[in-house]
């Protein structure tokens, strides 16, 4: 095993209530959702970083964020889960920076760090553009791996289980310097218990200070942030009384506010064209001959 | 009579008796040597008060029980033979340490009519000893298939044996030396003094074979002591010193390693994890008081289940820490010296910790294992999502808080509780609190228990509240599981809540709230009287604010049995008031399981079992159900959430319909009971 | 908009819904100035996509057709596609947000400084002609729109069932047009095989579609019933501790509380009764299908669809109707 390090990139994300608030100008939430944390997708990041140093691959886990002094809190999770450094670059606010900014940030900070191992979430819980992965890696020259379920690490090389959909794998590598997104799912991140974060605060998170941020390039910029609309998920079923036309139309129609639904009852082949229409409304089963 | 008495030493000449006192010095110090490096080793461990909590009387109690009486050790192979030696050994060490009284010290004792029977009691508990010793040896010489463990007693069961026959001899030798007028009660010395007269030797022979026998039994008891604290016969101080120093607190109510408070704010760094760090010193001690018996593993229903657990070799396995001394200690992690699967195995039902007779816990070294495992961020994989569930959502299914109430909408109108949650003022003003629990109010089949229960209590006319959406977990699981911090951020929460509600009393239907509310929280400063329903409602029906149905409901007679969950019974010491309900029942025979009260088997939930599969070996509540249905019983009675889905679950296994069914205690009493003629005399 | 390209998604020879939703989206914002739709399919044997690639308004077909486009190949895509895009210049490439997708897209964004928007719900003319596009953020609590502030063609992928599809066109003329695929030298990142998911062994925190075997199947017989949907659904098969104990599954497919935790698209219960210990395992998933004989089984206060009847019964039913209307396996 080489004395290679493993560079993380975490990025805490807001927590915000079921109604959130936006801020006046309409460009950013109101600055009272301010609770942050590490989330999953970025557990999964970690872990697959911490699975490397166990294995033996690398030697250390240095997790590295962009942003202001409000993410020193939701940091100290990647200290108490067991990484050996945390690093923050300044910024003087969250989310100043697009994807391509942040990920030339980063790219600078971990050159200097001597590093050439980069893993990453694939996204972020806040859906993110997931564009700080590849522009990290055009700007340290690195190989970029998308979508990794399965990481190895070995002489030089980068070998990942790219997944995709029904549930095949490619078999993608490139040599160091690399870039790795994890994809959700990838594996299971431990569990941090509470002793151990209050242990973490006690430990340090090393500042580093950013080139100016506005010389960075970007590719796009925010116009506007509104509150979007939930997609309800249940579907309403009507009364068994109703003739089975009525009902199939009904099932096919527009989603309702889940009251929950309506036993039904009949024959069985009934009973089965519901199924299978609830399904092809579902788009598991394409449409019938009409 | 006054003349009977013992010359002490009178054949010993005077620089052999000098000889004699330094080498008695000698074996002390050696001994005094072997018990202090080991009594370093135990220091090492965590310190606590010495004697801290429960109340000297009992204590004692537990002491002489354990000590003297040595209750629990007949159940092990040569339990009586055990006894016997022990005994034996005891009264000579005594009757040894009269006579070098009588001789250094003004004190005269040993004449007449005492003299007499002092000598015959000793002489018959050498017998005894000897007996025991004979017993032993057969098994250690003679059984076919013979254990290393019991290989290794070889030794201490020579010298033993040594010291008996020597002792007589040497008594035989000095009778027929100094000659005695009560040759009789000092009977074995008799038989050997009249046996040695036949060799017709003359009295400087027989001086000089005295002298060799006084001195080969002198040399093997000094080797004897010094011996003692190196071999097998450590246990001997061990126990009772473990006994003595063990904090008799109920048996399911787990230690508290550190407060997150004071982590919180600082004060607290966490020692490098290690054996030294992480287990208690009178845990430490309580490893070499372990003779390895097995009552333990012959206890354990995981292990008959095939789980990878043996409580004994856990307690081998730390031990074995303990032997590579010090260094060891404060650097091997306690996660390293027992397996992970053997310490997630562990239901926590006690059944180790009742049976032996050196008052060991192995199930909290387990738990202790597991605190370590966590603090590690190795959780057993299914218990993480639990614990990530009682972060978020303050129940450990991961269900909407808001919904906690979702119980009471079935309820009569006349029996819905007051809310706390939903009042105005702080105080609640009532008579007790009903903790409903995460399994009543969120689990189907548990929402009808707790139902039942509500409208029992509405019967009988009891004031009662619940805490609504404010109520929490109470960390059980978390705590079984070594989620020690996320404990005690519900433990004070819910702390926090009952007493800003100005609750005194505590009613629950699940054993394990009951346990950690009425045991463990005191250690965070709570004092709330906790009961389990089974021993409110017998006091409801005592009271006569229930009564008892007329006549049957319909004619047929069942037979009812039933299944002490681990939390209340063994654990927590409740075993009549639910039996006296079931007696009490209509048109109902009760019977009894062959493994009940104590010794009832675990449904395997426990230690936080239910919310994670090891994924090896058989299933507990099969095993439990099947001892159930071998009654004959229409219907097993049980008194615990986790109990009843559990045992549920493993009559729907089964594939048969005519099992046993499974209740729960309140809705059997909730279907024969009626209003009682004290109702709502609101007596407490 | 003047020109559109879209790049179209297709699986082992059939085209993928989601192609036809962006293709229907391309005319709608072509409409306004009767801009060119351009659909751009890479692949091997893709020629016979483009009759009906042209029923759904692709105005020309280009066609990059080579057995080395058999699997996605970041390098050759990227590079093909970056030449395509300098030569046609559309104002706006349109990709499905799928793992191909997202990946192509990100590259290209960065390898061109092109602006992109991924997952993308709405896209929009501004009245000076700019592209905006909106994406859900926080699972669809907030919305937010962005526009590009480099030039060059703004890439925006959309999710599959986003977008709905358009009614397709019966008389239209097809063209295509071949396109130059380049096979660049020492690629950075090489992809060096390739794993097929095992139909049988699917696994249930991947699964898009759970079938989910209890004890109301009746026996391990009617087990294979479960297994047969499973297959044809292209999902995976669950099991419920019961059934686990019983012995008719294995351990892996238990779910609940002491086995997975399970997100798919939709599960379908199957003789199950929904006690808490099983529930808790799949109450995430997006659509319930609950078939049984009890009505008051509480499987059926979590279902979406709730069907009252014979699981032994139904499941044959329901299995002759997904017949050949069903993803292939």
């Amino acid at each position: 095993m080489a004395d290679l390090d493993v560079f993380v990139c975490t990025r805490p994300m807001a927590v915000i209530e079921s109604s959130p608030r936006i801020r006046d100008d309409g460009m950013a939430l109101d600055p009272s959702c301010s609770r942050w944390i590490v989330d999953a997708d970025n557990a999964y990041a970690l872990e697959a970083a911490l699975q490397l140093r166990e294995q033996g691959a690398v030697a250390r886990v240095v997790c590295i964020s962009a942003g202001p002094v409000e993410y020193d809190l939701a940091l100290t999770w990647c200290l108490a889960a067991g990484a050996d450094r945390v690093l923050r670059v300044d910024l003087p606010t969250a989310g100043a920076l697009d994807a391509r900014a942040t990920g030339v940030l980063l790219a600078g900070a971990v050159r200097r760090a001597g590093g050439s191992l980069v893993i990453m979430a694939q996204r972020s819980g806040d859906e993110q553009n997931a564009l700080v992965a590849p522009a990290m890696a055009a700007d340290l020259g690195a190989g970029y791996l998308d979508n990794a379920v399965d990481v190895r690490v070995e002489a030089g090389e980068v070998r990942i289980q790219r997944r995709i959909e029904r549930g095949h794998r490619q078999l993608w590598a490139a040599d160091l310097p690399a870039v790795v997104a994890v994809a959700p799912g990838a594996n299971r991140p431990r569990y941090v218990s509470v002793a151990g974060m209050s242990l973490a605060r006690q430990g340090t998170i090393e500042i580093l200070t950013s080139t100016d941020p506005d010389k960075l390039p970007r590719l796009s910029e925010r116009v506007s942030l509104v509150t979007g609309r939930q997609r309800t998920r249940a579907v309403s079923v009507p009364a068994a009384s109703a003739s089975a036309a009525e009902r199939m139309q009904a099932i096919m129609g527009t989603a309702s506010k889940g009251a929950g639904p309506t036993m039904l009852r009949g024959s069985k082949e009934e009973l089965a064209d519901h199924a299978v229409a609830f399904m092809q409304d579902r788009g598991i089963l394409r449409p019938g001959p009409d | 009579m006054e003349s009977a008495g013992r010359e002490i030493l009178g054949n010993i000449p005077a620089s052999q008796q000098a000889l004699f006192y330094l080498l008695a010095w000698l074996s002390l110090a050696v001994f005094s040597f072997g018990i202090a490096m080991r009594a370093r080793l135990w220091l090492r461990g965590r310190a606590r008060p010495l004697l801290p909590g429960g109340k000297p009387g009992t204590r004692l109690l537990s002491f002489i029980t354990g000590t003297l009486a040595q209750r629990r050790v007949r159940a092990t192979a040569t339990g009586h033979a055990h006894i016997a030696i022990f005994w034996g050994f005891l009264v000579l060490f005594v009757g040894t340490n009269l006579v070098l009284l009588e001789h250094e010290t003004p004190l005269s004792f040993l004449h007449g009519l005492f003299y007499l029977l002092f000598s015959l009691v000793l002489d018959l508990f050498g017998l005894l000893m000897l007996a025991g010793v004979w017993v032993a040896a057969r098994r250690r010489y003679h059984a076919r298939e013979v254990s290393d463990r019991v290989r290794g007693y070889g030794p201490a069961l020579t010298i033993l044996a040594l010291l008996g026959l020597g002792g007589f001899a040497l008594e035989g030798l000095r009778m027929a030396l100094l000659g005695s007028l009560w040759f009789d009660f000092s009977p074995v010395g008799a038989i050997i003094a009249r046996g040695l007269a036949l060799l017709q030797p003359d009295q400087a022979t027989l001086g000089a074979w005295h002298l060799y026998a006084w001195w080969l039994h002198a040399l093997v008891a000094f080797g004897f002591i010094a011996y003692l604290p190196f071999g097998r016969l450590l246990h001997a101080i061990t126990i009772p010193l473990h006994i003595l120093v063990t904090e008799p607190k109920p048996g399911g109510m787990l230690s508290t390693p550190f407060l997150l408070d004071e982590i919180e704010s600082g004060d607290r760094t966490r020692a490098t994890p290690c054996v030294a760090a992480d287990l208690h010193w009178t845990q430490l001690l309580a490893l070499d008081a372990c003779t390895e018996c097995g009552l333990c593993d012959d206890a354990c229903p995981a292990l008959a289940v095939g789980r990878p657990l043996s409580p004994r070799r856990t307690v081998v396995e730390l031990r074995q820490v303990l032997d590579q001394g010090a260094h060891a200690l404060d650097k091997s992690p306690l996660a390293d010296a027992v397996s992970p699967a053997d310490a997630w195995s562990c239901t926590t039902c006690g059944a180790c910790a009742d049976v032996c007779p050196a008052s060991i816990r192995p199930a909290e070294l387990l738990v202790d294992v597991r605190r370590a495992l966590v603090l590690n961020n190795r959780v057993a994989t299914g218990a993480d999502t639990t614990l990530t569930n009682l972060l978020e959502t303050g129940n450990p299914f991961g269900f909407d808080p808001g919904k906690r109430m979702a119980w009471a909408a079935d309820l009569a109108a006349d029996s819905k509780p007051v809310i706390l949650s939903t009042e105005q003022g702080a105080e609640a003003n009532c008579e007790l609190l009903l903790w409903v629990g995460c399994w009543g109010a969120f689990d189907e089949r548990s929402q009808k228990v707790t139902r039942s229960l509500a409208t029992l209590l509405a019967r009988a006319g009891v004031d009662y509240a619940v805490l609504g959406t404010e109520e929490r977990c109470t960390g059980d699981p978390a705590r079984r599981l070594g989620e020690e911090g996320l404990f005690q951020q519900l433990a004070t929460a819910n702390i926090d809540t009952l007493q800003h509600h100005g609750i005194k009393k505590i009613v629950s239907a699940c054993p394990h709230c009951v346990n950690s509310l009425g045991n463990e929280y005191r250690d965070f400063g709570a004092d709330f009287e906790v009961l389990h329903h089974s021993q409110y409602i017998d006091q409801l029906v005592a009271d006569g604010r229930l009564d008892w149905q007329p006549g049957n409901v319909d004619n047929s007679e069942r037979t009812v049995t039933f299944h002490d969950p681990c939390y209340l019974g063994r654990l927590n010491h409740v075993y009549d008031p639910p039996r006296r309900l079931l007696s009490a029942l209509p048109a109902t025979n009760t019977t009894e399981m062959a493994a009940t009260r104590q010794t009832s088997q675990c449904c395997g939930a426990g230690g936080a079992n239910a919310w994670f599969d090891i994924g090896v070996g058989g299933r507990m509540n099969a095993a439990r159900y099947e001892q159930a249905a071998a009654t004959g019983a229409q219907s097993v009675a049980t008194g615990c959430p986790f109990c009843l889905a559990m045992l549920e679950e493993a009559a729907s296994a089964t594939g048969e319909t005519d099992g046993p069914s499974v209740e729960d205690l309140a809705e059997l009493v909730e279907a024969s009971t009626v209003r009682g003629k004290n109702s709502g005399s609101g007596q407490a | 908009m003047k020109r559109i390209l879209v790049l179209v998604e297709h699986r082992d020879d059939e085209l993928e819904q989601v192609s036809f939703e962006l293709l229907g989206e391309a005319t709608r914002l072509a409409a306004a100035e009767n801009g060119e739709v351009l659909a751009l399919v890479l692949g091997s044997g893709v020629h016979q996509f483009a009759p009906e690639l042209a029923r759904h308004g692709a105005q020309k077909t280009l066609l990059a057709d080579d057995p080395s486009l058999t699997h996605y190949d970041p390098n050759i895509w990227l590079a093909t596609i970056a030449q395509l895009c300098e030569q046609q210049a559309p104002d706006l490439l349109l990709l499905p947000a799928t793992s191909s997708g997202n990946d192509l897209a990100a590259r290209l964004a960065v390898a061109k400084n092109w602006p992109l928007a991924l997952r993308c719900s709405r896209v929009r003319t501004t009245e000076y002609g700019t592209i905006e596009t909106a994406r859900p953020l926080y699972d669809g609590k907030l919305q937010e729109w962005t526009k590009g502030v480099c030039p060059g063609p703004y890439l925006v992928t959309v999710a599959p069932g986003v977008l709905g599809v358009r009614p397709s066109i019966t008389e239209v003329p097809v063209v295509t047009a071949p396109v130059e695929v380049i096979l660049p030298e020492d690629p950075r990142v090489r992809v060096t095989g390739f794993i097929p998911a095992d139909p049988d062994h699917l696994d249930l925190t991947e699964a898009d579609v759970i079938i989910a075997a209890g004890r109301g199947l009746g026996g391990e017989e009617n087990v294979r019933m479960v297994k047969e949907l499973a297959v044809l659904l292209g999902g995976a098969v669950a099991s419920t501790r019961v059934v686990v104990d019983l012995g008719w599954l294995g351990r892996e497919t238990q779910v609940g509380q002491t086995g997975s935790r399970v997100r798919p698209r939709l599960y379908v219960a199957c003789g199950i009764s929904g006690a808490t210990q099983h529930t808790v395992g799949m109450k995430e998933s997006a659509a319930v299908i609950a078939i049984n004989t009890d009505p008051a089984a509480p499987i059926f206060k979590i279902a979406d669809l709730a069907l009252n009847g014979d699981v032994g019964e139904l499941l044959p039913a329901i299995i002759e109707g997904c017949h050949g209307r069903s993803r292939p396996p």
